[in-house]
C-alpha cells in the first residue's frame, strides 16, 4: 500500500532530512514513533500528499505521489486517504452533520446521510448529529475528527499525534476507535506519535531518529 | 453540502459583521437608487411636459420663470402681453401652431389654465366623463385635481388669487365643472382647464364689460388665438403664448424677432430646462459623491472582514484542503463569500430606495403632484446590482489570492 525509498526533503537549500525506507501492506496498523524534531509529521505529511517536491519515491497504493498534478493530488487524497490532526479541528461554523458531509463533498463523492448516520452511531454520537460543534466536549470533538476521517472508508489512515493531550482512559478508547474504524474498512493505519503508552496497542513501528 | 451552504453558514458564523457590512453597502446603494429614480422620473416628466413645446412667448422677466411658469405650471407669471402683440407672432410664417395662455387664478392650490383645445391636444389629453369646457366659466378638470379637491361635475367653485388658498376669492364669478380628464400623467393632471375668455370675465370688472361687446360687433378679422375676439383688440391681455415651429428655421428667426419687441421675451423650453439641471446637477452631484463615499467605505469594510476572518480560518482551510478541497475550490468559496455581501446588500439598498420613494409619493404631495412614485423600475438598476457584485469579488479577490496560497503543510504542523 505504502513503498518509501531514498526518501528525503529539505526544508531550505541547505536544511534536508532523510527518512529510512519501509513499506506497509494494506490494512496493517503501523505506529510512526520518533522524538519532537525527527520529522515524524513531515513523514506524515509526504506520504499523505500534503507535501509536495521531495527527493526519492512516496508510492501510495501503486501511485508515485510527485506523478500526479496539483488537482489530481488533492483528489487522491480526498478519496484514499483519512486524516486526523493532534489538534481536532472542526469547521466551527457548521453543524456536526454539516462537518462529515463536507468529506464526501470536498473528495467529490456523493452524500450518504445513511453512512453519516452509521458512523455517528458507531462512535456514539447519534444525538449530537445536529449539534453546533463548539458545544462538544473535548471527548466528543475528537470522535466527530475520527468519524470524519473514515467516513469515505479510506484505504488508509494517518493519525497525527492524536493521543498527546488525553489521559489514560481517553487514550485507550481513542485508540480502540482508531484500531476498530480501521479494521471495518481494511484500512492501513499510520499512527504518528511519541506517546510510549501506543505500543501496546500496536506492535508493528517505523522508529524515526532526530538527524 | 455545496460551496453555497458552507458560505452561508460562515457568514451567519459572524452575524453582526455579516450586518454592518450589509447595512453600510445598502445604504450607500439606497442613495443612489433614490437619486436614479427621482432624476430619470423628474427628467422624464420634464422633457415629456416640454415636448412639443419650441418656444414660450411672454412678458420680460426671468426665462426660467417663464418656462416653469408656463410649462410646469410652479412658479408665478412674469405678466402680461397685449393680445394684439401676441397675435402678430402667431401669424409669422414659421409658426405652424400656436397655443395661448391665461393664468393667475387657482383653486386650492390648482392652478386655472385659460387656453385653447390645442393645448389639451398638445398633452393628448382624453375626458374621462363629461365634455370639455365650451363656454366662459366652464372647466374640465385634470384627473389629479378632480380626486384630491373631490369636485364632481356639475359642482361650482369659486377661483381664488393667485397660487395660494388664502388668496382673494373671486365671489361674484363662480366656475362650473364640464368635465373630467384621464390620468396621463403630464401637466394637464394638476390642472384645470377653461377658455382664455373665463379668465377675463374673472378679472374684467364691471366697467370694462361693455367694451366686449362693443370690439365684438365691429371686428373685422377674428383673432387666431382667441377667435371671440378681434384680431387687432388692443385691450385684451394674455400671459404667453406657446409655439410650435413650423420648420428649424424657426429656432433661428422666431426668438430674435420676439425678443426685438420690447414688451416681449421669447424662451426655449429645452435650452432653460437644459440650464435649470444644471443648477439643480451640482446638489445632485453631492449627494451622489457622498453615496459613492459610503460604498467604497462598506467595500473597505468587506475587505476588512475577510481578511480578518480569512486568518481565522487558516486551520479550516487546511483541513479542507486535507479532505480533497482543491485550492480552485477554495478561491471561489471566498470570493462567493464577498459577492454573496454584495448582493444582498445592493438587493436590500434597491428595495430601500424604492421602499423610500414609495413612502415620500404617499406623504409628500408635492412628489405625487409631480408624479414620482416608487413602482418604476430602470434598467440602470441591473447595472448597480452588477456594479455592487464586481465590488464585491474585488474585495474579496486578496482574501481569495490568499486563501489559494495556504501552504497546508506548514499550516497544519504549526501548534
Amino acid at each position: 500500500m505504502i513503498q518509501v525509498s531514498n526518501l528525503a526533503f529539505r526544508y531550505s537549500p541547505s536544511v534536508a532530512i532523510r527518512f529510512p525506507d519501509f513499506s506497509v501492506a494494506r490494512g496493517q496498523h503501523f505506529l510512526l514513533l520518533g522524538d519532537s524534531g525527527s520529522g515524524k509529521t513531515t513523514l506524515l505529511h509526504l506520504v499523505g500528499g500534503l507535501l509536495r517536491n521531495y527527493e526519492g519515491s512516496v508510492s501510495v497504493d501503486s501511485t508515485e505521489l510527485a506523478t500526479l498534478s496539483e488537482t489530481a493530488l488533492d483528489r487522491f487524497r480526498g478519496q484514499k486517504i483519512g486524516f486526523i490532526f493532534q489538534r481536532n479541528h472542526l469547521l466551527s461554523a457548521l453543524s456536526v452533520e454539516q462537518n462529515l458531509m463536507m468529506s464526501p463533498y470536498l473528495a467529490g463523492l456523493p452524500i450518504d446521510n445513511g453512512r453519516i448516520a452509521d458512523v455517528l452511531a458507531t462512535l456514539g454520537l447519534a444525538e449530537k448529529r445536529k449539534s453546533r460543534v463548539n458545544t462538544l466536549s473535548q471527548g466528543q470533538a475528537q470522535r466527530v475528527a475520527i468519524a470524519r476521517a473514515v467516513l469515505n472508508k479510506p484505504a488508509i489512515i494517518f493519525a497525527d499525534e492524536p493521543t498527546s493531550a488525553l489521559d489514560d482512559k481517553n487514550c485507550d478508547r481513542v485508540i480502540a476507535l482508531l484500531l476498530e474504524a480501521a479494521s471495518q474498512h481494511e484500512s492501513t493505519l499510520i499512527i504518528a506519535t511519541h506517546d510510549q503508552r501506543l505500543k501496546s496497542h500496536l506492535t508493528q513501528q517505523i522508529q524515526l531518529t532526530a538527524s | 453540502m455545496t460551496l453555497f451552504t458552507l458560505v452561508w453558514n460562515y457568514l451567519k458564523a459572524r452575524p453582526l459583521n455579516t450586518a454592518i457590512n450589509i447595512i453600510l453597502l445598502s445604504l450607500g446603494i439606497a442613495v443612489v437608487t433614490i437619486l436614479l429614480l427621482f432624476n430619470t422620473q423628474l427628467e422624464q416628466k420634464i422633457t415629456d411636459n416640454a415636448r412639443g413645446i419650441d418656444l414660450v412667448v411672454g412678458a420680460k422677466g426671468s426665462p426660467l420663470q417663464l418656462i416653469l411658469c408656463n410649462i410646469f405650471h410652479v412658479d408665478f407669471p412674469t405678466g402680461n402681453i397685449k393680445l394684439k402683440e401676441a397675435e402678430k407672432i402667431a401669424r409669422n410664417r414659421l409658426v405652424k401652431r400656436a397655443i395661448p395662455m391665461a393664468l393667475g387664478d387657482s383653486y386650492q392650490t390648482y392652478r386655472i389654465v385659460g387656453t385653447s383645445r390645442d393645448y389639451a391636444d398638445l398633452y393628448k389629453g382624453e375626458l374621462a366623463q363629461g365634455d370639455w369646457w365650451e363656454h366662459p366659466l366652464d372647466v374640465t378638470l385634470g384627473a389629479n385635481v378632480k380626486s384630491l379637491t373631490q369636485l364632481k361635475i356639475g359642482d361650482t367653485f369659486a377661483s381664488s388669487h393667485g397660487l395660494t388658498t388664502t388668496g382673494d376669492d373671486h365671489k361674484d364669478h363662480l366656475y362650473k365643472v364640464k368635465g373630467v380628464l384621464k390620468k396621463n400623467n403630464t401637466v394637464l393632471d394638476n390642472i384645470i382647464l377653461t377658455a382664455v375668455e373665463s379668465i377675463w370675465e374673472v378679472h374684467e370688472h364691471a366697467d370694462t364689460t361693455a367694451h366686449v361687446h362693443e370690439t365684438r360687433d365691429t371686428l373685422a378679422m377674428p383673432s387666431r388665438l382667441v377667435p371671440s375676439v378681434a384680431a387687432n383688440d388692443s385691450v385684451k391681455e394674455v400671459t404667453s403664448l406657446l409655439l410650435q415651429y413650423r420648420s428649424p428655421m424657426g429656432a433661428i428667426q422666431l426668438p430674435r424677432i420676439v425678443n426685438a419687441q420690447s414688451s416681449l421675451q421669447a424662451a426655449s423650453p429645452a435650452f432653460e430646462t437644459a440650464r435649470l439641471f444644471s443648477i439643480l446637477g451640482v446638489g445632485a452631484d453631492i449627494i451622489m459623491a457622498f453615496a459613492y463615499v459610503l460604498i467604497a467605505i462598506s467595500g473597505l469594510s468587506i475587505f476588512i472582514a475577510l481578511y480578518n476572518s480569512l486568518k481565522e480560518r487558516r486551520y479550516d482551510m487546511a483541513i479542507m484542503r486535507s479532505m480533497g478541497a482543491t485550492r480552485t475550490k477554495l478561491f471561489v468559496s471566498v470570493l462567493l463569500e464577498g459577492g454573496l455581501l454584495t448582493l444582498m446588500g445592493s438587493v436590500i439598498g434597491l428595495l430601500m430606495g424604492h421602499g423610500v420613494l414609495m413612502l415620500l409619493n404617499t406623504l409628500v404631495e408635492e412628489t405625487q403632484k409631480a408624479g414620482i412614485g416608487g413602482m418604476v423600475f430602470y434598467s440602470q438598476e441591473w447595472i448597480i446590482l452588477g456594479g455592487s457584485l464586481l465590488l464585491g469579488l474585488v474585495c474579496a479577490l486578496i482574501p481569495a489570492l490568499q486563501a489559494y496560497r495556504t501552504d497546508i503543510s506548514k499550516v497544519l504542523a504549526s501548534n
